[in-house]
């Protein structure tokens, strides 16, 4: 799937109803007139945007063959235009193929009490009246399960837009991971030619933290968001049955999140107990919880120590002109940074720099006397920087904009020369971006 | 008495021989019931031989022929059969069972409508459809809520026995699904954790200067080699590269070899490089190397900063001290 361009405006609306809610007023009798008359999906234009619907599912499923999200909708889709037969076959072939989706098996069974009275909701059924506390916690977990994964599919509009958050990769990193906790969506990127946006490669539900908001301390069940690389990555054989195919850890606490004082350890993107194919949608301590098949088909998309994993509440999505403009600022601000570095004038390189600044071992104070002791020792500096990815840092509304900046940086002078890659965080202070920290 | 004994002898021979003749629907359904399916359709061919249009004869047929699995012969005789006789509602009952044991619940349906319109009787039929689609119902829900079926939950199998068209099978009752606790899955302790390293990413000493010449391309070169050691499993080489009394963190050099010789020896494959030396001086005939470690096995991946210092002995450098830095996240 490249893009997916779904219906705006009323004709959303009309789908919300039409696949949350009539979905399940579906009632086998009325089935033969239901296509006509549901949720106003009676104008060639409804008619045509629910067929643009089939049409993408069916494309995610050539795809994927796997994308068992894909082939559910499908089902509900033809349970929602009265093709009971169609929804039956579609779903009994996914609970063959999957057999532990039992959010599939739910839906199944709805769909087969359908006829004999109306189902207005998710396991409304007479049969599952006396179920128990565990049964109706299990129901509410898979009715939440459904919920986000619909509220994903009806309220996302990507269209040509791009994250905001991945404003470029640079020259080495070939995917990136963008998680957005709101709809529970995992998004997997993939490099493009140098200066165009990364291109959605697939999107896949993901399950969080129990406890919705940002992870401050230890335990707090909460998924932190900030930029993030995956570390290391572990065979499910090394593993407790609870990660499933594998677990990819991230350095989270990064940099920025030690300093803020924020503690804990262990989030990584991982993959479920065997039995169960996905996960409610906030039932981890703080991992991202994957599927194991989709685990499974990342893994070699994932290199440790290099790719990136953005996990933000909600992602900011821009068309490609804005994605554009915020990428050439903060290019214009690294190469100002550049320039001045090389000129050998300390006060203009300092000036980059912001008051709370800091690298290991130095604050704002030490640094300048240390670069400013550097800058006389040299008679030339050529400062090159290659490879720039530049991710912005998930922040609140109110916020200064944050961005981290990882490129290549060959370095070479009278007395010393490098290449090294380096990891740099700026924030828009007023007008200015200015680097608050800066870590080999 | 011996007159009436004839006589009693005389009505047993005539029913015996009418019967060897003409054998009757009740034991044909007797056969069908016992499985019997070939010996039913031989009786059955020979009735029919006689009167073929005879609906009592094409329906016991048509039971035989599922019964022996030849469904689409059965289907076949069913919708010739309600051809002929279409206010009978046991042909429909039937061929619906087929059709819902096929997954061919939609023409089930139909069936069941147009039997619905011509005759209330078969109601029945939608009470089995209903039974059949409760009872698969409720084995998806048990399945979706991770709930043991109920025993009538199994409904299917009742189901099978629809094929008799005057012994309706009654509708499975919702029974309430029994709930026993979910299983709790497996939650032992983390049996793996990655080395726990000073988490900071620090780069190389950026302004320290280094060390040039031929003894830091020895070292690295050396380190090359060790590396290459660790990844062919060759431990004796491997623990080589360590000066003799090498012991890290309180452990006893023979305790520290004997780990590293296991953990070693786990994984099917090890894949170590090394790059990016960065060599300085670290005191008379010693050297420090910081480099980028990348580990790839079967069962684990990671790339770290390390730190090595190497001392001279005799003609060989070998390992005084390494650690771990952290991950390199680039």
């Amino acid at each position: 799937m490249k893009k997916r361009i779904w219906p705006k405006g009323l004709l959303a609306t009309a789908l919300i109803l039409s696949v949350s809610v009539a979905i399940y007023a579906a009632n086998f009798h009325q089935a033969e007139t239901l296509v006509s008359h549901q949720a106003g999906l009676n104008t060639p234009s409804q008619q045509q945007s629910l067929q643009n619907l089939f049409v993408q599912l069916d494309k995610r499923l050539k795809q994927d063959k796997q994308d068992h999200e894909a082939s559910l909708f499908k089902a509900m889709l033809y349970f929602n235009t009265g093709a009971l037969q169609k929804a039956l076959g579609e779903i009994e072939q996914l609970t063959e193929r999957a057999p532990d989706f039992h959010l599939a098996h739910l839906v199944k069974g709805d769909m087969l009490m359908s006829r004999y009275g109306q189902v207005s909701d998710i396991g409304e059924s007479p049969l599952l009246q006396n179920i128990g506390d565990k049964g109706r916690e299990k129901l509410q977990q898979l009715r939440a399960e459904a919920r986000a994964r619909l509220k994903a599919m009806i309220e996302i509009e990507l269209g040509n837009k791009v994250p905001m958050q991945l404003l470029g990769l640079g020259s080495s990193i070939d995917t990136a991971i963008l998680v957005e906790k709101k709809y529970n969506r995992l998004y997997v990127y993939g490099r493009t030619s140098k200066h165009e946006p990364p291109r959605l490669i697939r999107d896949y539900y993901v399950s969080t933290g129990k406890k919705p908001g940002n992870k401050h301390v230890r335990g707090d069940l909460r998924t932190p968001e900030g930029v993030y690389f995956v570390t290391s990555w572990i065979a499910d054989k090394n593993l407790p049955d609870k990660y499933g195919a594998g677990a990819f850890p991230v350095n989270y606490p990064n940099e920025l999140d030690r300093k803020l004082g924020k503690t804990g350890d262990g989030i990584w993107l991982h993959g479920t107990y065997r039995g169960f194919y996905s996960r409610p949608p906030l039932d981890s301590e703080g991992c991202v919880v994957l599927p194991n098949i989709d685990l499974s088909g990342l893994q070699n998309e994932i290199i440790p120590g290099k790719t990136p994993v953005v996990i933000t509440e909600q992602a900011n999505w821009l068309d490609r002109a804005e994605w554009q403009r915020q990428r050439d600022e903060i290019m214009t601000a690294l190469e100002q940074w550049r320039q001045d570095w090389e000129s050998l004038d300390a006060d203009k390189y300092l000036s980059h720099y912001s008051d709370d600044f800091w690298s290991k071992g130095h604050t704002l104070a030490s640094w300048s006397a240390r670069k400013r002791y550097l800058a006389r020792s040299k008679t030339y500096q050529h400062i090159k920087l290659s490879d720039i990815a530049l991710f912005a840092y998930p922040v609140k509304a109110q916020q200064q904009p944050m961005v981290v900046a990882r490129f290549r940086q060959q370095y070479e002078s009278n007395n010393y020369n490098g290449d090294i890659h380096k990891r740099v965080y700026l924030r828009k202070d007023a007008r200015h971006w200015r680097i608050m920290y800066e870590g080999g | 008495m011996t007159r009436q004994f004839y006589f009693f002898i005389l009505i047993l021979f005539s029913l015996t021989s009418q019967l060897q003749a003409k054998p009757s629907l009740a034991d044909i359904a007797g056969l069908i019931e016992a499985g019997q399916y070939p010996q039913a359709l031989s009786q059955l061919d020979s009735l029919l031989a006689e009167d073929k249009h005879n609906p009592h004869y094409l329906f016991n047929r048509a039971r035989a022929l599922a019964g022996a699995g030849r469904q689409d012969e059965a289907i076949a005789q069913y919708l010739a059969l309600i051809k002929a006789h279409p206010n009978l509602p046991e042909p429909y009952n039937n061929l619906a069972v087929i059709y819902i044991r096929q997954g061919k619940t939609e023409q089930a349906q139909a069936l069941f409508n147009k039997a619905m319109a011509t005759h209330p009787a078969y109601a029945r039929v939608y009470k089995n459809l209903a039974a059949v689609n409760t009872a698969r119902a409720q084995d998806a829900y048990a399945r979706a809520l991770q709930m043991p079926a109920a025993s009538q939950a199994m409904g299917l199998e009742m189901a099978d026995k629809l094929s008799l068209p005057k012994k309706p099978t009654p509708a499975v009752q919702a029974a309430p699904i029994v709930m026993t606790a979910a299983k709790p899955p497996a939650k032992p302790g983390m049996v793996y954790q990655a080395n726990k390293h000073d988490a900071d990413n620090k780069g190389m000493p950026a302004e320290k200067q280094p060390v040039a010449g031929v003894e830091a391309n020895t070292v690295q070169t050396v380190l090359q080699n060790w590396a290459k050691a660790w990844s062919t499993k060759s431990v004796d080489r491997y623990l080589h590269f360590y000066s003799d009394d090498y012991s890290p963190a309180g452990m006893s050099h023979a305790t520290w070899a004997a780990q590293r010789r296991a953990r070693i020896q786990r994984p099917k494959w090890i894949r170590v490089t090394v790059r990016n030396f960065a060599v300085t001086a670290a005191g008379p005939a010693r050297l420090r190397v910081r480099l980028e470690q990348e580990y790839a096995a079967d069962n684990y991946r990671d790339v770290t900063r390390k730190e090595f210092v190497l001392q001279k002995f005799g003609g060989e450098w070998r390992i005084i001290t390494e650690r771990g830095l952290g991950y390199i996240v680039r």
